[in-house]
């Protein structure tokens, strides 16, 4: 691997960044005392580009997600989007979330969850069938637009939830580990349906996961982040050929040679923890 | 569950009845049961038809299903918004959090006095008894429900930039709604209990008036007959209440039990 990959700050420009974070922190007051969850993160989003944040479970990855998009206020810090100060939710940004089955509404068929990212949008009611049409086509759900979510499986749950994203249309798409709750097969599939979007949409997608592997095979650039109070460790390029393929990337190997480097941090940071355990 | 497995229990709850009461039957035609305090089902039935066609049952009928239909209808015009109030601002769940818990287990029986005190005797002591026991149920339900609603609903609902009362409309109350309707379930039945009961202490005509003067009378029979006619009211109004909620929203189909 090159050195420059591993380097801590490999992007230089700052013309096209599109989502930046400064010294974000966020502390949780509560009775029992404070609990830090987001120690300082700083990091920035290009246009366009596929960025993973990595980290260890209960690390506070979706506590910064919630920060990112105006729902979560922090203690500290700041959220710039499109170049503005993110206080409540920005219209250019849109969340998957990891648990289809508490995103979704299960009152609502699958175009009228696709349809409802779209009311606050200034459309016409035939433009926005249409968009919710398009949307459904994309994650191949054609012919379940009648159906209620709980009546498809996970995978396809997950996909009207990204097709809800897509019809609305954002800027920018978080994902808080959105295929970890389907089986590895089914994810497989998502993966790649959801790169090949994302590579025709042309999307800024910022992609949590504790997954190395899937990192990896989604992204331009992972942050790797550490146990609570989580800061970034480490920003990593991955310079592999797209379009990317199940079969073909994973035996790359410089995608070993990644999985490898991102594995050693990552065992390294859970060595730490254990060595801290015992005084906490 | 369905079609088939639909029509295998309903028939076998109605073999199951149909054999209860010819069990009835025979035992009560034996003397193993005293005719007095069992009549045979038989002579019930020709009571009721007796009652039927003789139009003593329509009169005391329909002032009984319009007494429970107007004191539920209040009961749900108050404790709806009551309760989405309740639910969604802890402020108003405070300030009348107090006077529910204190009013709620007070029996409705042990209020009718009061009634009677208030609005006098009549229709409306009757409707107001029905409104006042089921307010709770709904109210009760209607908070939870309200107060209980998913946060990653709301969430979401906020990242496409949906309004506070939008967010209230279009998510929050959709979501408590399998609640709300469990609460106007178990409101309705004690709406239907507090009409034959407030009948029972003071009215001219209704459902308890006619079990009422049987058992004064010592027409059994008839006092079953009457019985029967609540019971099967009772059910028809769940029956009814649960296709009507069924047709309005599908997807509440959700929220019954999985059979295994």
């Amino acid at each position: 691997m090159n050195q420059d990959a591993v380097s801590p700050q490999p992007m230089g420009e700052s013309a096209s960044i599109v989502l930046a974070v400064e010294h974000l922190r966020k502390v949780y007051k509560q009775k029992m005392g404070d609990t830090v969850a987001i120690g300082d993160i700083s990091l920035e989003v290009k246009k366009d580009e596929f960025v993973s944040i990595l980290g260890p479970s209960g690390c506070g990855k979706t506590t910064l997600l919630m920060c990112l998009a105006g729902l979560l206020t922090p203690s500290a810090g700041r959220v710039h989007i499109s170049g503005e100060v993110v206080s409540s939710p920005h219209p250019d940004v849109t969340l998957v979330f990891q648990d289809y089955s508490r995103s979704l509404y299960p009152w609502l068929s699958v175009s009228g969850n696709v349809l409802f990212g779209m009311r606050q949008r200034q459309m016409r009611p035939n433009e926005k069938m249409e968009r919710a049409r398009q949307a459904i086509a994309m994650v191949n759900l054609q012919g379940f637009e009648h159906h209620f979510p709980w009546q498809l499986s996970g995978g396809m749950q997950q996909r009207v939830a990204i097709a809800r994203a897509l019809a609305y249309d954002p800027a920018i798409i978080l994902m808080d580990e959105p295929f970890a709750s389907v089986d590895a097969q089914t994810r497989a599939g998502l993966q790649d349906s959801f790169l090949e979007i994302w590579s025709r949409q042309k999307k800024t997608v910022l992609f949590i996961t504790h997954d190395i592997e899937e990192a990896i095979y989604l992204s331009d650039r992972i942050y790797v982040i550490s146990n609570r109070p989580c800061r970034v460790i480490e920003c990593l390029n991955v310079n592999l050929d797209r379009p990317r393929r199940q079969s073909i990337t994973r035996q790359d190997p410089s995608f070993i040679e990644y999985w490898r480097h991102l594995f050693s941090i990552l065992e390294a940071e859970q060595a730490q923890e254990k060595q801290r355990e015992p005084l906490s | 569950m369905n079609r088939l497995a639909k029509l295998r229990d309903f028939v076998g709850g109605i073999t199951l009845l149909m054999l209860s009461a010819l069990v009835w039957e025979v035992l009560s035609r034996v003397g193993a049961l005293d005719q007095y305090y069992f009549p045979p089902v038989t002579k019930i039935f020709s009571a009721l038809i007796e009652m039927a066609l003789q139009g003593d049952l329509w009169i005391n009928l329909w002032p009984s299903i319009y007494r429970m239909f107007a004191g539920f209808s209040i009961a749900v015009i108050i404790s709806l918004p009551l309760g989405l109030l309740m639910g969604a601002s802890a402020f108003f769940r405070d300030l009348f959090g107090m006077v529910v818990e204190f009013l709620r287990p007070i029996p409705s029986v042990a209020i009718i006095p009061i009634i009677i005190l208030l609005v006098g005797i009549g229709d409306s002591m009757n409707i107001t008894s029905i409104a006042y026991a089921s307010t709770w149920p709904l109210l009760i339900n209607s908070i939870e429900g309200i107060a209980s609603v998913e946060l990653l609903y709301v969430s979401c609902a906020r990242s496409f930039q949906l309004s506070p009362a939008r967010i209230m409309l279009t998510v929050i109350l959709p979501s408590a709604l399998p609640q709300i309707l469990s609460g106007m379930r178990i409101s309705l039945s004690m709406a239907l209990i507090l009409t034959v009961l407030s009948e029972m202490v003071v009215s001219t005509n209704g459902l308890g008036r006619i079990i009422l003067d049987a058992q004064n009378t010592l027409n059994t029979p008839a006092m079953y007959a009457g019985i029967l006619i609540v019971a099967v009211l009772g059910l028809l109004i769940n029956v009814g209440f649960n296709w009507m909620a069924d047709l309005a929203f599908p997807w509440i189909e959700r929220y019954r039990g999985v059979d295994i």
